[in-house]
């Protein structure tokens, strides 16, 4: 059985009026890699700052290897790893330079420090330009020793806080195996942030999905996704028929249909009705039979939408709105 | 250990930084050396490095002594060889093919010509043998009227000055004669009374009758004008020394924004090491910095000919508590939100107030009190100490103490006022 290394129970934070995180509970067992997925300003950045010691709570409770993180800072501090989504490193100052002043910070050392420089360079494949200045660096680059900087002191648990922000598609995927080693072979714990919904599937064992402040839901991917059965159809109608949505509901393939709120068509003028239908097992499956009904029924389709069951669309199910909004 | 960590990070991030170097070391060397270079004779020179070119056709002991009284005033320049007869080629100069006041009077003649001389005396042959018969012979002062009017007076001074204070002394040693044939009228009792004072050798310690004891009062503080020397150094090393002012802020405040701070506190490093690196790389910063502008300065100053007084012991305890105000004061603005375009302020203002750029003297009446507020100024009166009136570490004492205080209040505020989280 794993042993939980992190507890946050009831966390809040509020900044004057504005209450950025309210009640978020989690844990995370020794090994996992946790995913808060969550669109911009929905509280996931936060919940990192508490968490490494960078705010205090205003309210609720964090442990992590058993150290109460507020009142055992320094403790804590040894133990994790923190990757900012912020670049910060020194940009006058070569990748060597840089990393070594983070091992310092940590209370490397000597052999120790140079060893673990050279460690960390090379896991994140940056040999050949270690000694060139930061601010020379692609943006992705920058990000590979970003992430070496938190890797520098060997921690146990480390904070992964949107590190493909901004990105080329080449670093973005070495961040991923990154990820992958470091979780598979060294064993090492992984909170990991992100607004994108398929790094949060490729890489996390589970993941708390954060809007506004709180988690919303919190499974495995597979749970998760699970939750849609066969997918989401969205049908665009000329108006709210309550008739035919409860004729809809009562399909086999149907699990369940509900009108969105209203939403103006892309030449802003025709109102109309969006009706979101919950497939039971099979997308196609519905699909067929909502066709076969509506011809039925003589009813008129505007638009017709299938959304693929995944993360984006567990989202898009639970708040309404997409990740990226 | 994390402290000396960031000490070393930011010292390793300045000397990356070229535009660091030039405004911290170069600026102020540039801005210094030029105008030590051209430095003239003037300002805070002493009388006696002017140099006067002497011809002396006499043989006789007023010309000597008239000379030996003028070089306790000027420096006498005489008897000219070597490598100055080659620049005015008159190495091949009949006159100069030994020293001679012929050799002398051309070389004096060729100075006066190229103005690198203000003036050349010329004493005739015969001087003292006319003195001797009573007769008045001039000496003659040629001077270039071109050049510096002060200097000119002072040298025309001085001659005649001189000469007057040699012709008296003759003129009551041969007096002394005349009074001893003259009491041969008198009786046997007055002749054997002077016979008795005349044969006396005269009193070790001969005192005048009226003796006047030069005492200044303990608390005295000589008031001299700074010369260009004790301007320009000590008020390039002081105004420059606030330019860690904008250093500091500028780099906590990139370090906030880039998120690098907020980075650093997710490690063990604590507020005191952040701050305490912050502390000690402006200190070294500066301290480095007025050593060097000092150095440079002095040297520069020596190779033109000025004279200034060191104590080397005081320069350091002062440049230290300078250094102290200047990065403390860098400190507290960071530790504000204050726009960066206002840490220039310190650096423009104190240099006005504190008499960086002139003398405080020169200040309104209604701004001289708030000079008292301006740590430059308490810096500007130490240097200045050292150099014009070679105060020693007591000497500095009050000036380094009052700068250690700002520090001491700067630093408490910035401590106080820090938010690293911000």
């Amino acid at each position: 059985m794993s042993n939980t290394i992190l507890e946050a129970s009831g966390l809040v934070k509020k900044f004057g009026d504005f209450v950025a995180v309210k009640d978020v509970s989690f844990t995370m067992q020794e090994g996992e890699v946790f995913g808060l997925l969550g669109p911009n300003g929905a509280g996931k950045s936060t919940t990192i700052s508490m968490l490494t010691c960078l705010y205090p709570p205003s309210g609720g409770e964090m442990r992590i290897f058993g150290h109460d993180v507020v009142k055992d800072a320094s403790e804590v501090k040894k133990l994790i790893g923190v990757v900012p989504q912020d670049i910060a490193l020194y940009p006058t100052l070569n990748a060597i330079d840089n990393l070594r002043f983070f091992g310092e910070m940590y209370g490397l050392k000597g052999k120790d420090l140079k060893e673990r420089v050279e460690t960390v360079i090379a896991y994140v494949a940056m040999q050949e330009r270690a000694k060139d200045a930061i601010k020379k660096y692609s943006g992705g680059m920058k990000r590979r020793i970003n992430m070496a900087a938190g890797l520098v002191h060997n921690p146990k648990l480390l904070f992964l806080d949107e590190p493909t922000v901004g990105v080329d598609p080449q670093s973005r995927n070495h961040i991923f195996e990154s990820v992958e080693r470091l979780n598979k072979e060294q064993g090492m714990a992984i909170l990991y942030t992100t607004h994108y919904m398929e790094e949060a599937e490729r890489l996390c064992t589970r993941v708390a999905i954060i809007d506004r402040g709180q988690i919303i839901a919190l499974d495995t991917p597979k749970n998760l996704i699970g939750m849609l059965g066969g997918g989401i159809i969205h049908i665009g109608m000329a108006r709210e028929d309550e008739e035919l949505r409860q004729a809809v509901a009562g399909l086999s393939a149907v699990r369940s249909a509900v009108f969105l709120p209203s939403a103006e068509t892309a030449e802003g003028q025709t109102v109309r009705s969006v009706l979101k239908v919950e497939a039971r097992q099979h997308a196609n499956e519905a699909l067929v039979q909502l066709i076969g009904l509506f011809n039925q029924k003589n009813a008129q389709i505007l638009s017709l939408e299938t959304l693929e069951p995944n993360l984006e669309t567990v989202f898009l199910h639970l708040t309404g709105k997409s990740l990226r909004q | 250990m994390r402290t000396i960590s960031m000490l070393l990070n930011d010292l390793r991030i300045m000397v990356k930084d070229p535009f660091a170097f030039t405004v911290l070391l170069v600026l102020p060397m540039a801005l210094m050396g030029p105008a030590l270079l051209n430095y003239q004779s003037s300002g805070g020179e002493t009388l006696d490095a002017t140099p006067l070119m002497v011809a002396n056709y006499d043989t006789g002991q007023v010309s000597l002594d008239l000379i030996k009284e003028l070089d306790g005033n000027l420096k006498i320049e005489q008897n000219i060889s070597g490598d100055i007869l080659t620049q005015y080629n008159l190495q091949a100069d009949a006159r100069c093919a030994q020293p001679s006041a012929a050799c002398d009077e051309a070389v004096g003649r060729a100075r006066l010509a190229d103005q690198s001389r203000p003036a050349i005396l010329i004493i005739p042959e015969g001087l003292t043998a006319a003195f001797d018969t009573g007769e008045q012979t001039p000496v003659t002062l040629l001077y270039d009227p071109g050049s510096d009017a002060i200097k000119l007076t002072q040298i025309e001074k001085v001659c005649q000055g001189l000469a007057i204070k040699v012709a008296l002394t003759k003129q009551l040693e041969s007096a002394k004669g005349d009074f001893t044939d003259l009491s041969s009228i008198g009786s046997p009792e007055v002749r054997a009374e002077v016979a008795n004072i005349t044969s006396q050798p005269a009193a070790k310690n001969n005192k005048t009758a009226i003796h006047v004891d030069e005492v200044s009062p303990s608390n005295y503080k000589e008031k001299k004008d700074p010369g260009l020397l004790e301007t320009i150094v000590p008020g390039n090393a002081v105004m420059f020394a606030f330019v860690i002012v904008i250093f500091i802020n500028a780099s906590v405040r990139d370090e906030k924004q880039s998120g690098l701070i907020r980075r650093l506190l997710s490690t063990p490093m604590g507020k005191a090491d952040f701050l305490g690196g912050k502390l000690i790389y402006g200190m070294l910063t500066i301290f480095l910095q007025a050593c060097i502008l000092f150095g440079l300065g002095l040297s520069i100053g020596a190779s033109r000919g000025m004279n200034f007084q060191f104590n080397l012991p005081a320069f350091l305890l002062l440049s230290l508590a300078l250094s102290a105000s200047a990065t403390t004061l860098g400190l507290l603005f960071a530790s504000t939100k204050l726009p960066q375009s206002l840490t220039f302020a310190p650096l423009f203002i104190g240099a006005i107030l504190g008499g960086c750029f002139m003398s405080l003297d020169m200040l309104p009446a209604y701004l001289y009190p708030l000079s008292y507020l301006m740590p430059q100024r308490y810096a500007m009166t130490g240097y200045q100490d050292l150099l014009m009136r070679n105060a020693g570490v007591a000497g500095i004492l009050p000036e380094a103490g009052i700068l250690l205080l700002f520090a001491v209040v700067f630093l408490g505020i910035a401590i106080w006022r820090f938010d690293l989280t911000d």
